[in-house]
């Protein structure tokens, strides 16, 4: 057993998937701690390795893709073996996934895919897991649970899918759960109903949350922590005042300018110029750098790591914005 | 309204989607839209807003004429064109085109960039041929910030934001007036999203285009319109300009639409009560009586399940449908 007092330790992480051209380097070297009861955010566009890392996370990896190295620590104990992460998966760390449909089976009834995984993991027998599914639908909000445990995942709506998504994951009692875009399948309104779901969940039962999305909105009202990560390695992480406030690394400002507001109308968004790199063919000094309105001949030549600037903040940049910077945007390269 | 280059009238579709009864002897109806009025004048962008089965999409389709229209009428640049089909309809899509939301399914994977943006020219006969087109190509290209070299290579050479790029380029090439844009940014990332809204805005500048600008994301859609319209269950439930759905929505849908889009902001979201309205949207093939929203509407009254609430003006501009409010 290797020290660590975390609930979820990850160290230096590594993960690749070999192609025919070439191999993906799809997580770079990301380090992060979970302790119980945090919420934690992970923030990044497509390509950008967060889905890779929850996969990561839970043991679920899948060949040809490998984890090339670091370390994943849950509560001390590696779970890089497989073994030790079958028995930890869905039962201490739970995992809900964009599309409920896909982790569900169309042929069984939500009793018996509820009860499997309870009689499965924990000491009880059918007819109390039974008992235990219905008292979890009445806890997600799914009336009439009685009836509906006896139905089939095409007879729920989406929204209603996903609240059995949670139930289920919550069934064995877990320390952390891991939400893998929960609401990006969702219609708005639903969105707001299953993110306050998952917040209250997470208050009462004391979890611990990892949200990864997309979408900084979903993460504003339900994480207190941030990671930002882009093209496989984390650039700025913190509390998500400082981040979505006092930014230092220019992609997390730049998102942000990017990301419309529907409490603030802008005359023009500004735009990240270019676009995300190829990860197959990964150029030394900080990835951002094509894309940046900061960029000089350092962060070509040299990789910026991550460095500490206060209590909860950390950031890989050479030149990182000020304060004042943020509050009026720098001119930019901002186009069409 | 005399400067309106289109407009909407009672327009309903609706969708034959089985049947029902003894030996199915009935046909089960489907009300995809039902009596959806509005009118864009030259130059503006209209926001159409609403969840998955709102209906938005079916309109768009319904103006593009590529769906049945079961009653009401479309009139474009003073022409009815209700059910015009045919030369006469190939004639007005010239001057109507689509900008489809998914960027990697609406091109064909096995033409080069420079024939698929020449093909709307080659089919209406302005060219004879892609390469007689390449000089109208280039300048397509250029105008959406795009290489003039791309137009030799293949549309998987590109990332979901070039391809939306030479998507635009495409359905600028007959110099439409009208650009029914469904979901166009929503399969792209947000920084790319950006770029592409951005697009749009400088191309309607520069070209004096008219949109109608088709999304489920409210804040999108309030960036980029100057008027919106608010769909529930098939129902135009509220038409205002942007700045007045977002400051005194009237329809209560309106309101708890508004309330669910999260806003990128920690301080706000935490001291924000979120209006979460229960419940789900109603089965299109059984709709309740009376206003759709009935179900689910915190202040819904009697009268509310007997009569829908027609569309009706509120203040000059804004229309809203509802009995309560």
């Amino acid at each position: 057993m290797i020290r660590s007092d975390h609930l979820l330790e990850i160290r230096n992480l590594e993960v690749v998937f070999p192609t025919r051209d070439g191999t993906v380097q799809a997580v770079r070297g990301v380090s992060f701690t979970v302790d119980a009861g945090e919420s934690l955010g992970v923030v990044g566009e497509s390509g950008s390795g967060k889905s890779t890392l929850a996969r990561a996370a839970l043991g679920l990896i899948e060949l040809p893709g490998r984890i090339a190295g670091g370390e994943i620590l849950w509560r001390g104990r590696s779970l890089l073996d497989k073994r030790a992460a079958r028995r930890i998966r869905g039962r201490e760390i739970s995992m809900v996934s964009q599309d409920p449909m896909a982790s569900m089976s169309p042929i069984l009834t939500i009793g018996a895919q509820m009860t499997e995984v309870m009689t499965r993991h924990l000491d009880i027998g059918k007819k109390k897991a039974l008992t235990r599914a219905g008292d979890l639908l009445e806890k997600v909000g799914i009336p009439d649970p009685g009836r509906r445990l006896g139905q089939y995942p095409f007879e729920f709506s989406g929204g209603m899918q996903q609240r059995v998504v949670i139930a289920t994951a919550l069934s064995c009692d877990p320390m952390m759960l891991i939400a893998d875009e929960p609401t990006t399948a969702l219609d708005v309104t639903t969105q707001a109903q299953i993110l306050e779901l998952i917040s209250s969940l997470q208050k009462d039962l004391g979890l611990a949350l990892v949200l990864i999305t997309h979408d900084l909105g979903v993460v504003a009202g339900a994480c207190d922590l941030l990671k930002v990560l882009y093209a496989g390695q984390i650039v700025e992480s913190g509390t998500a005042d400082q981040l979505f406030h006092r930014p230092r690394h220019p992609y997390t400002a730049a998102l942000l300018r990017s990301t419309p507001r529907l409490d603030a109308k802008a005359d023009r968004l500004m735009a990240i110029d270019g676009h995300p790199p190829d990860l197959r063919h990964v150029a030394g000094g900080c990835s951002f750098t094509p894309r940046c309105p900061h960029a000089t001949t350092r962060c070509v030549s040299a990789s910026p790591v991550l460095q500490p600037s206060g209590p909860d903040h950390e950031y890989a940049c050479w030149n990182p914005l000020n304060d004042r910077a943020v509050q009026e945007p720098p001119m930019g390269r901002g186009r069409a | 309204m005399s400067n309106a280059l289109l407009e909407v009238q009672g327009l309903t579709v609706k969708y034959d989607v089985g049947r029902e009864g003894f030996w199915g002897r009935r046909q089960t109806r489907l009300t995809a839209i039902d009596d959806v009025s509005f009118s864009i004048e030259r130059g503006e962008t209209f926001g159409l807003v609403g969840e998955s089965g709102s209906g938005k999409t079916t309109t768009g389709r319904a103006i593009l004429g590529k769906v049945p229209i079961f009653s009401g009428r479309v009139i474009f640049a003073g022409r009815d064109i209700t059910g015009v089909e045919g030369r006469e309809r190939r004639a007005i899509r010239r001057n109507m085109q689509l900008i489809p939301q998914n960027p990697y399914g609406s091109l064909n994977p096995r033409m080069k960039v420079r024939e698929i943006i020449s093909e709307p020219l080659v089919v209406h006969r302005l060219f004879k041929n892609a390469k007689g087109a390449t000089e109208r190509v280039v300048e397509l290209l250029e105008l959406t910030g795009m290489n003039p070299d791309d137009m030799h290579r293949y549309p998987h050479a590109f990332s979901g934001g070039q391809r939306q790029r030479i998507v635009i380029a495409r359905a600028l090439a007959l110099n439409p007036d009208l650009i029914i844009a469904d979901e166009p940014v929503s399969a792209l990332d947000v920084s790319i999203q950006a770029q592409v809204v951005n697009l749009l805005q400088d191309l309607q500048q520069r070209l004096g285009l008219t949109y109608i600008f088709i999304a489920h994301d409210l804040a999108v859609v309030r960036h980029i319109s100057h008027r919106i319209g608010i769909m529930y269950a098939g129902k135009l439930v509220e038409v205002a300009r942007g700045e007045s759905v977002y400051r005194s929505p009237i329809h209560p849908y309106t309101e708890a639409l508004l309330s669910s889009v999260p806003i990128p902001d920690p301080r706000i979201e935490r001291g924000r009560a979120v209006k979460v309205i229960v419940g789900e949207p109603p089965d299109p093939i059984h709709p309740p009586m009376g206003c759709r929203f009935h179900t689910r509407c915190p202040v819904a009254e009697p009268r509310c399940l007997d009569a829908a609430p027609p569309l009706e003006a509120r203040t000059p501009g804004h229309e809203a449908a509802c009995w309560v409010r």
